[in-house]
């Protein structure tokens, strides 16, 4: 399992200077068939970046008569198809409560914290023994 | 110089027409009838845009615009509906990142892009 955050938009962006080490890094997890998950923190990035960005993007011409608001939605989830990455589906409160108990122990910037915080929280939950 | 550009607008003309009729084909073959219209607008970043019409709902329509995009990778074809829109707004949109992906368009970051510079400067780094 691999957690991706920024580097989805690295491989999406041929224009990226990171793009030709993105698109090997995602070839290498293709081909050793990783499971490659994308949290909802990762996705808030994502739209945030995407939204300061649209006015300077050109979205392909099928996206044309959607709204800003649409397109913004649209090449975000253009993203992550294009990497093949499937949203986490994180309980909200959990990755936060998880952050707030590693906070002392990393020292992070709270955007780091969240994320290596929400990276464990699926890898944690799979390898919980299930109850008998 | 001038007679080479006007060569090469013509030669484009050309290769855009006989696109358009390769389009108009792949329509006809998927829909069995010939659609009410197909103009061709040029984008400015992404050249001759094939534009087609059909009489049918907006899920019809979607489901031939990504036959046409997997036929035709590289060409960009925006299909529109005089139907009935039949699906949601998600849908729509979840229909419209297929049919991109598809054939093989993305969006262009001009004017450059540096996602790990912008990034650290959005994480205070």
């Amino acid at each position: 399992m691999t957690y991706l955050t920024n580097v989805l938009l690295s491989h999406y962006f041929v224009e990226d200077p990171n793009h030709p080490y993105a698109a090997r890094l995602m070839e290498t997890l293709r081909t050793c068939r990783e499971e490659m998950l994308a949290s909802l923190l990762t996705l808030v990035e994502l739209y945030a970046y995407i939204s300061r960005r649209i006015g300077a993007l050109k979205p392909p011409p099928h996206y044309a008569r959607l709204s800003q608001e649409e397109k913004v939605a649209a090449v975000a989830t253009h993203v992550l198809k294009h990497a093949g990455a499937q949203p986490v589906d994180n309980t909200p409160a959990d990755p936060l409560q998880k952050a707030m108990r590693l906070a002392h122990i990393l020292g992070l910037k709270t955007l780091d914290l969240l994320h290596i915080a929400y990276a464990l929280h699926p890898a944690e939950r799979r390898h919980t023994p299930s109850p008998r | 110089m001038s007679q080479l550009h006007a060569a090469g607008a013509t030669a484009l003309n050309a290769a855009a027409t006989l696109t358009a009729e390769i389009v108009l084909q792949a329509v006809r073959a998927l829909v069995g009838a010939t659609p009410r219209q197909v103009r061709v607008e040029e984008d400015p970043d992404w050249g001759p845009t094939y534009v087609i019409t059909l009489d049918a709902r907006a899920s019809e329509a979607l489901r031939i615009n990504l036959e046409l995009q997997k036929t035709l990778p590289g060409v960009p074809v925006v299909v529109e509906w005089t139907g009935p829109t039949d699906i949601s707004n998600d849908e729509l949109l979840q229909r419209l990142v297929e049919i991109a992906h598809a054939g093989g368009f993305r969006a262009r970051a001009t004017g450059g892009i540096d996602v790990v510079k912008e990034v650290s400067q959005q994480r205070d780094r």
